[in-house]
């Protein structure tokens, strides 16, 4: 077992089989050996720990990707399928999506990194900017300049 | 209009005096000159105060959206996982031109995400069909990263006056970043510029310049002798279509994919020499070979079996003469996962014993082929289908294509004979039924009985949308019993009648151990196996009287509706 220790001071006990879907847990397990000694996580809060955990543990017999995985990804297609159990899920609100997101970038869990940029991909697709600003609260920017030059690349875009 | 507040008239008081002071005395002595020139002055200094405050509240606007827009949750994410996020929204679109709609969209959302989009110079690596402003664009924000370039017929179309050669031009000056290079266009001339260039980090490349149907390509006409300079070290998936390069090219080192179509091969040392890089390829996992016609007069291959070990499919597609399919297989060694797709017409032979090699030469090379548990024969309109899968994998599909289906039965009986599938359990038939005449049904249906006898080891039998004499083979017990292990019998859209089904049913049910004290050992056997399972859909002829008969038997599913068999919903 493994003890993992929050940014807020929380405690995990949990299967390395588990804890070792990060990468960044499992180095470390390999760096150190066998030990009692509580892993700190200062950039995880517990309430992310717990939903990063149980997607580790839904996981945790499936193999690793590969690098071959990896660099297979950079090229071409890039599929935003998300499997029907990480879709429940990820049905998070945006701030949870988004310390998700950056606890698995942090843990270096790249699946779901990836379940949570396809996720944030998906509430992108088919939408125009004003819808986009809209579902995430942004304002718009752009000096009149800019927004020249926009216009300007988006008629060439849609003049096809 | 509401009046102006007193801080407002201050601000343009004290910003047009700033101004006033600064302009030059007036020395006009005319007093009226002198006053028009006076409010002309106020009226320059008036505007210039607008402006300044203008461009200053302009700016002050700015760096609050600027300030608003960091404090929004998806603010929090770095760069770069926007950017991944922004790739995954982008390409995983199905069509192309409504990828780079949504990359614009996303670079016109707010400055950070336009800053992070073209900070990823990998969104705007994929060049299609783009008016010439806008592939120059993308080009330009691909920096140095690797282009996926495709030009396709459809980009003329497309593209407007700008002539293809404009293009063609523009990735001239990027060949160290084309990583895929897809030209499928029917004029050769177009794409001579790029062939001297040496393509070091070319991965894919596709140049087609064929159409289906139509070889006009050949061994006897080298159009490029050199393509790339001879340097391309990093191809690992090539096409060529219409385009004959020599076997001997080092194009042709280390590849992964090789697909050769629309070429006539008239000399022997092509092939010898296609073998030849064929076992210089160990990684090879994908080999197609599609409107070849060999046109040489010896059949001699090389003097052993060519091993693939990490082929994963092998597809032959309309290859001339007759022979060509059984002369590349019977050269090739391949493992027994790999899939191998056989496609052609009824004119160059229906019976597969003149398409594949004899089994006794192939069993080892070809191990696929016997290993299959799964067989469906799909018939539709000129086209016979044939797939063979073992554990949900399909391992064959065999397709002829004819102008009648006069000779499915022959299809249909040499099934078995050229391989045996002495692991088959299941079987599907589908659409089995010709529009021709109720003899030629039967004719059919007693080929079908044939295979079947042949496949005593058959446990789960299918028939979709096919005539009544193909089922009517299961009632029948002489001269001996069809499919004796059949367990489970699914009918879809079938015209069968439903005391057919029960004489069937009942001859299945009906315990067999009287003959079996008679008969001998198998029939003893079979006593042990009987049908479990009728599966009914979309067959309106079975009434409740019918299916409660049935169910005295065996167990019985019942859809009155089933949608029409597609593959699909397979």
């Amino acid at each position: 077992m493994v003890n993992l220790v929050t940014s807020d001071n929380e405690s995990f006990t949990v299967e390395k089989a588990v804890a070792s879907r990060s990468v960044l847990i499992k180095n470390m397990l390999e760096d150190v050996g066998e030990s009692d000694q509580p892993i700190p996580l200062p950039n995880v809060t517990a309430s992310v720990l717990k939903k990063v955990l149980e997607y580790c543990d839904h996981h945790k017999n499936e193999p690793m990707p590969t690098s071959e995985d990896l660099a297979a990804e950079d090229t071409r297609k890039r599929t935003t399928d998300i499997g029907e159990w990480d879709q429940k899920f990820i049905q998070v609100d945006q701030e949870m999506l988004f310390e998700i997101i950056l606890a698995a970038n942090y843990l270096d869990i790249k699946p779901l990194l990836d379940v949570g940029c396809k996720t944030v991909a998906n509430m992108i697709k088919g939408k125009t900017p004003e819808e986009i600003r809209k579902l995430f609260n942004i304002v718009n920017d752009f000096t009149p300049e800019e927004e020249a030059q926009i216009k300007k690349e988006n008629e060439w875009a849609e003049d096809r | 209009m509401e009046p102006a507040s007193p801080i407002v008239a201050q601000l343009h008081k004290a910003l047009t005096e700033e101004f006033r002071s600064k302009q030059a005395p007036d020395l006009n002595t005319d007093s009226l000159e002198a006053a028009r020139s006076n409010l002309d002055k106020d009226i320059e200094a008036a505007e210039l105060a607008f402006r300044a405050y203008e461009a200053y509240a302009s700016r002050e606007l700015e760096a609050l959206r600027l300030r608003r827009n960091q404090l929004v949750p998806i603010s929090r994410l770095p760069n770069e996982i926007l950017s991944s996020a922004f790739c995954f929204a982008v390409w995983g679109l199905n069509r192309y031109t409504a990828s780079i709609q949504s990359l614009f969209t996303i670079s016109s959302v707010c400055r950070a995400w336009r800053d992070v989009a073209l900070q990823s110079p990998r969104l705007w690596t994929r060049l299609e069909r783009l008016p010439l402003p806008l592939f120059s664009l993308l080009l330009t924000r691909s920096k140095q990263a690797p282009l996926d370039i495709v030009f396709d017929q459809e980009f003329e179309r497309l593209t407007g006056e700008s002539a293809l050669s404009e293009y063609i031009a523009l990735i001239s000056q990027h060949a160290r970043q084309w990583r895929t290079l897809i030209f499928c266009f029917p004029s050769f001339d177009e794409i001579m510029p790029l062939l001297p260039l040496p393509a070091t980090h070319l991965k894919v490349l596709v140049l087609d310049c064929g159409s289906p149907l139509d070889v006009h390509g050949s061994d006897s006409l080298e159009l490029f002798p050199h393509p790339f300079a001879d340097h391309t070290p990093n191809l690992r998936e090539l096409t060529l279509g219409a385009i004959f390069v020599p076997f001997t090219h080092p194009i042709y080192s280390n590849l992964v994919k090789l697909d050769i179509k629309n070429i006539e091969y008239g000399k022997l040392d092509s092939m010898k020499e296609f073998f030849q890089v064929l076992e210089a390829s160990p990684l090879l996992e994908d080999l197609s070979l599609r409107f070849l016609v060999l046109s040489f007069p010896s059949v001699a291959g090389p003097s052993g079996l060519v091993s693939l070990p990490r082929l994963r499919a092998l597809k032959l597609v309309f290859l001339q003469p007759i022979w060509a399919p059984a002369y590349f297989l019977s050269h090739l060694s391949v493992p027994s996962s790999a899939y191998l797709e056989i496609i052609g017409d009824t004119e160059l032979g229906n019976d597969m014993s003149t398409i594949l090699p004899p089994y006794s030469s192939t069993h080892r090379n070809l191990p696929n082929l016997s290993s299959i548990t799964t067989l469906s024969i799909h018939v539709q309109d000129c086209t016979c289908a044939v797939r063979g899968s073992a554990l949900e994998e399909e391992l064959f599909f065999f397709e002829f294509v004819g102008d009648s289906l006069e000779d499915l039965e022959t299809i249909v009986s040499s099934l078995g004979r050229v391989f045996p599938m002495p692991s088959l359990d299941s079987v599907f038939f589908l659409d089995f039924h010709l529009e021709v005449s109720d003899e030629a049904n039967l004719e059919l249906a007693t080929a079908c009985r044939e295979f079947l006898v042949r496949h005593p080891t058959i446990k789960d039998l299918a028939f979709y949308d096919s005539h009544q004499s193909m089922l009517e083979i299961l009632s029948t017990a002489t001269p001996s019993l069809v499919c004796p292990q059949l367990e489970s019998l699914i009918i879809e859209r079938c015209p069968l009648s439903p005391k057919r089904l029960f004489d069937a049913v009942e001859l299945r049910t009906t315990p067999r151990i009287a003959k079996a004290k008679d008969g001998g050992g198998s029939d003893s056997e079979m006593s042990n196996k009987c049908l479990l399972l009728v599966d009914i859909r979309g067959c309106p002829q079975f009434t409740k009287t019918h299916l409660s008969k049935l169910r005295k038997r065996v167990k019985v599913a019942y859809k009155k509706k089933a949608p029409r068999y597609s593959d699909e919903s397979e």
